[in-house]
């Protein structure tokens, strides 16, 4: 098969001349994202507290008894809080799941994280956001995580990164949104608390926008 | 189904790039619409259409420096790209065939892509029978296009082909080894078993599931496992696992974690790419295995 010899030939070639073309390669040591994360799954959810766009607290302490869904979101993302075909906002997609969140269980909490914040300031986020609130309609709280500590406990990735907490403060779901189809995973993880039932999946792997951190 | 007398008009039919050109020049600010950062075109294996023979069909991409999009595991964030085919009636589209991704590594995260160009696949089976004289494949792609920012785009194209007869023996781009085709298709990597020296095995080590690949090294001064998205089935230590080097062999051991819970109801398997450097043109080695658990 010629392309298999094509590329076979490419290992002898690179045998033959000690080195393959990394001159023009990007590194490639891994990163070591997030590795201050320490929220894992069936285990305490790390405690917080964080402001509101309109400057309001809200501590994760404050919803004891309560199922705590969380959404990392980004202004500046189009799979999340920017205009496209694609954001979980501007489809639809977030108040669709929040009508059946509340159907599911009147007490859900949902809060939407915002830990984008390289190279903008405090005001910028909160200006960006507030914008966002009112072309998309987003009903949710805003959590300002300006210097990312929650989320990199978190470890959170993208944007959106869902999150379900149970009222015992555990955590119960991390991961998509849902299958990018009618399967919403945090639906069926409130769902399967509610029912104290075994939530599957507990782990799925997000999609969207890189969370950009402050350097700071 | 599309009809057309131009026949003449359908050899490699690299046609209608849609969204203007590339720009070199983006700021934050600038906010540029995702299409324009990325064009597309079609071209396929053939001249010409075989009824009841399959030939892949290749959608090159070519992006805006320092922008990239993403393979089919995007890594730590990204969305994998999508392409999307309208075929005649009795025509049918098989999975993506995905040339080798390079790794992206920043501060904060790693992920799985291409940048400059690279083309994707489609197998494309057409039916035994075709009544029409000629037809037309109209292709569209959709991408999450990422630097300092990340923004949605899509393209589409078309591409117009004559119907031969059946069992025509016709020429292939795959055989022409300047053509941007072959050298796509170069680009794909290959199955471990093809390798020569290449073993991939699962290995139980105090009671945990690990994937180990040895291999002769080629040369390269890198080389790395980059696992595919699989359901209940992940690498544990990152994103990405380097290979130790010995001499002119390789060894890469990747601890797996297994979540039935997590399958998604698919059977539980491990899967990734081997990369012998980062560069598109590098070699590439394909592994994918079932777990029993």
């Amino acid at each position: 098969m010629r392309r298999r010899n094509t590329l076979l030939a490419t290992l002898g070639l690179a045998a033959a001349a000690g080195l393959v073309a990394v001159a023009t390669a990007m590194p490639v040591s891994p990163a070591a994202p997030l590795s201050a994360a320490v929220a894992k799954i069936g285990e305490k959810a790390p405690a917080f507290k964080l402001m509101d766009l309109n400057g309001k607290a809200h501590s994760l302490a404050d919803f004891k008894g309560k199922t705590v869904v969380m959404e990392w979101f980004s202004s500046k993302c189009p799979w999340s809080g920017s205009k496209s075909g694609n954001s979980i906002h501007s489809t639809g997609q977030v108040a669709k799941l929040m009508t059946s969140l509340k159907s599911a269980d009147k007490d859900v909490i949902y809060l939407a994280i915002d830990s984008t914040a390289r190279g903008m300031t405090m005001d910028a986020v909160v200006a960006a956001d507030k914008k966002a609130v009112e072309s998309l309609k987003i009903k949710s709280p805003i959590l300002v995580d300006f210097d990312g500590k929650v989320g990199k406990m978190y470890g959170a990735k993208t944007t959106p990164h869902m999150y379900v907490i149970d009222g015992d403060g555990v955590l119960r779901y991390s991961g998509a949104f849902g299958d990018r189809g009618d399967k919403n995973y945090v639906l069926d993880a409130v769902t399967a608390i509610k029912n104290g039932s075994t939530v599957s999946p507990t782990e799925t792997r997000p999609y969207g926008c890189g969370v950009k951190y402050s350097k700071r | 189904m599309m009809r057309t007398t131009r026949f003449y008009l359908a050899f490699l039919a690299v046609i209608s790039v849609m969204g203007g050109g590339a720009q070199a020049q983006f700021g934050l600010e600038s906010q540029p619409e995702g299409d324009r950062l990325v064009r597309i075109d079609a071209t396929f294996a053939t001249k010409v259409i075989v009824p009841g023979s399959t030939q892949l069909l290749g959608v090159r991409f070519q992006i805006t420096p320092k922008w990239h999009i993403y393979w089919r595991n995007p890594g730590d964030s990204g969305s994998q790209t999508r392409i999307t085919l309208d075929l005649p009636e009795g025509f049918k589209a098989g999975p993506m065939v995905w040339p080798r991704p390079v790794i992206h590594a920043t501060e904060w995260e790693t992920t799985f892509g291409y940048h400059g160009e690279t083309m994707l696949f489609v197998p494309v089976t057409a039916p035994a029978v075709i009544k029409e004289p000629s037809i037309q494949i109209r292709v569209k792609a959709d991408w999450l296009v990422c630097d300092q920012i990340c923004l949605m785009g899509s393209g589409s194209t078309s591409i117009e082909l004559p119907v031969a007869k059946a069992g025509a023996s016709v020429p292939s781009l795959k055989d022409e080894p300047g053509s941007a085709f072959a050298k796509g298709l170069a680009c794909i990597p290959v199955p471990y078993q093809k390798v020569k020296g290449t073993i991939a095995r699962l290995e139980m080590a105090d009671g945990r599931m690990a994937l180990e690949v040895t291999g002769p090294t080629g040369g390269a001064a890198s080389i790395v496992f980059v696992p595919d998205l699989t359901p209940g089935v992940t690498s544990e230590g990152g994103v990405s696992t380097p290979a130790t080097i010995s001499g002119d062999r390789y060894r890469i051991l990747v601890p797996l974690a297994l979540k039935p819970e997590n399958a998604l109801g698919k059977p539980l398997e491990v899967a990734g790419v081997v990369l012998f450097g980062n560069n598109r043109l590098d070699p590439a080695v394909s592994i994918r295995m079932p777990i029993k658990p």
